[in-house]
């Protein structure tokens, strides 16, 4: 991968960040709904920035770097174990793409956005299921009683709320994908088309 | 005027009398976000204090608005876990900002972490034997969020001297008003930095070396023997 492209992909990831941040506070505002949209506004926001990259750097390992970079920032907040979840959403996103050529195809980067945003909206039921209730509340004493972790495992295990997540998840990967192709050609082919005026 | 080589400048930032490594940053994060986890109000306190103590030698600027931050958050969980019953959008809140408030000596050293120079860190991660595009890519990612923070700030001042305002009547406008410079940005810097970069030889095969001296000195050892010793004693005691 060129330096160039690396860079990029950490710049983007630091918008990324900024505002997936953003989309976080407003899901504050749905109270005790919050849990099933918890990660589907800065999906939803950041569709764009994923289009941008990847129609722009078409380069393998672009996804990888995007998500490991947000892994890493997640440990040096505190929260060490999305790390590993992040890897695992970026390599799973990375594998989808598949080819160096899909990342010009916006369907082939819809599909590897919407499992990779999928994953990083399940990670509360990934640790769940990594760790156990008893296992949650003994590695983080502080953030969970065993009441607390058990209250969680019941949202996460029941069919009906779990559908709800995913399909939310879903519905806003989708049409973050929508917002970023209608930006990307709105914005980002036309410059490309400006710039080729001497080639 | 005094003339300073390149070398003479780097030496002067980095080897002041009180420079702490990013490599001792990195490890009280790690360290306080194991002890964090399971620590009583005794130990949280002294983590406090310690992570305050790294901020006030390396970015003593920010000192005064981060303690103001805490002292507001500080005070909100006290008043509404005193007065009001922690339920709906209060309570989701109220969550929010305890896991702030005990996350908070390491959103400390996060801050310390911006603080540092690009070639810093990179010299940091190298050591660590982080991958290097890893390590560029993270170090970069540091470097430039409060600039993108400020950024942020500019487009805002932009938006509304054109008389434009967020809204959620109008999202898309309003995503495109605010997303799309970002992204311009990105690219932007990215283009630059990576021809300074390359410039500089940041590709080629070698080891590599730098004017940072990012070492561990003795200010280094007195904090991590701190860190150590007061959570040794106070998981001991307990």
């Amino acid at each position: 991968m060129k330096i160039r492209n690396i860079i990029i992909t950490a710049l983007l990831a630091v918008v990324g960040f900024v505002v997936s941040m953003v989309g976080g506070m407003f899901t504050k505002f749905f109270g005790a709904y919050g849990i099933f949209v918890h990660v589907s506004i800065g999906s939803l926001l950041c569709g764009p920035i994923f289009i941008a990259m990847c129609r722009k750097l078409k380069t393998r390992g672009t996804i990888f770097i995007y998500y490991a970079i947000m892994g890493i920032v997640y440990a040096i907040m505190g929260f060490i174990p999305m790390t590993a979840v992040m890897v695992i959403a970026g390599l799973i996103g990375e594998i989808l793409i598949a080819n160096v050529k899909n990342y010009e195809k916006n369907r082939r980067i819809g599909i590897s956005y919407l499992v990779s945003e999928l994953i990083y909206a399940l990670h509360g039921f990934l640790l769940l299921l990594a760790f156990g209730t008893e296992g949650l509340a003994e590695t983080f004493p502080n953030l969970f009683t065993l009441e607390k972790a058990q209250a969680i495992k019941t949202i996460f295990f029941d069919p009906k709320n779990m559908t709800v997540i995913v399909i939310v998840q879903i519905v806003a990967s989708a049409l973050g994908i929508m917002l970023g192709q209608y930006v990307y050609k709105k914005f980002f082919d036309r410059a490309i088309k400006k710039d080729g005026i001497l080639q | 005027m005094e003339y300073y080589s390149n070398r003479t400048i780097a030496n002067k930032c980095s080897e002041r009398a009180f420079f702490i490594s990013p490599f001792t940053t990195l490890l009280l994060i790690f360290i306080n976000t194991f002890a964090l986890l399971c620590s009583d109000f005794v130990l949280y306190c002294y983590l406090l204090g310690i992570s305050t103590v790294v901020l006030l030698i390396m970015k003593k600027e920010s000192f005064l608005r981060l303690s103001l931050i805490f002292i507001g958050i500080f005070a909100f969980t006290y008043y509404v876990g005193k007065n009001f019953d922690p339920s709906g959008l209060l309570g989701s809140i109220l969550t929010m900002m305890l896991m702030a408030l005990k996350l908070y000596p390491i959103w400390i050293l996060a801050s310390v972490m911006t603080s540092y120079s690009s070639s810093a860190l990179i010299n940091t991660l190298r050591r660590m034997k982080l991958p290097n595009n890893l390590a560029i890519a993270v170090s970069i990612f540091f470097r430039f969020i409060p600039e993108y923070m400020n950024f942020l700030k500019e487009i805002n001042e932009g938006a509304k001297v054109r008389g434009l305002r967020p809204s959620l009547k109008r999202p898309v406008k309003t995503l495109e008003t605010y997303l799309v410079p970002l992204i311009f940005k990105a690219f932007q810097t990215g283009d630059t930095m990576a021809a300074s970069l390359i410039t500089k030889g940041i590709e080629y095969r070698c080891e590599k070396t730098s004017y940072r001296n990012v070492s561990l000195k003795t200010i280094d050892f007195v904090i991590l023997a701190l860190e150590f010793v007061g959570i040794a004693v106070m998981l001991w005691i307990r």
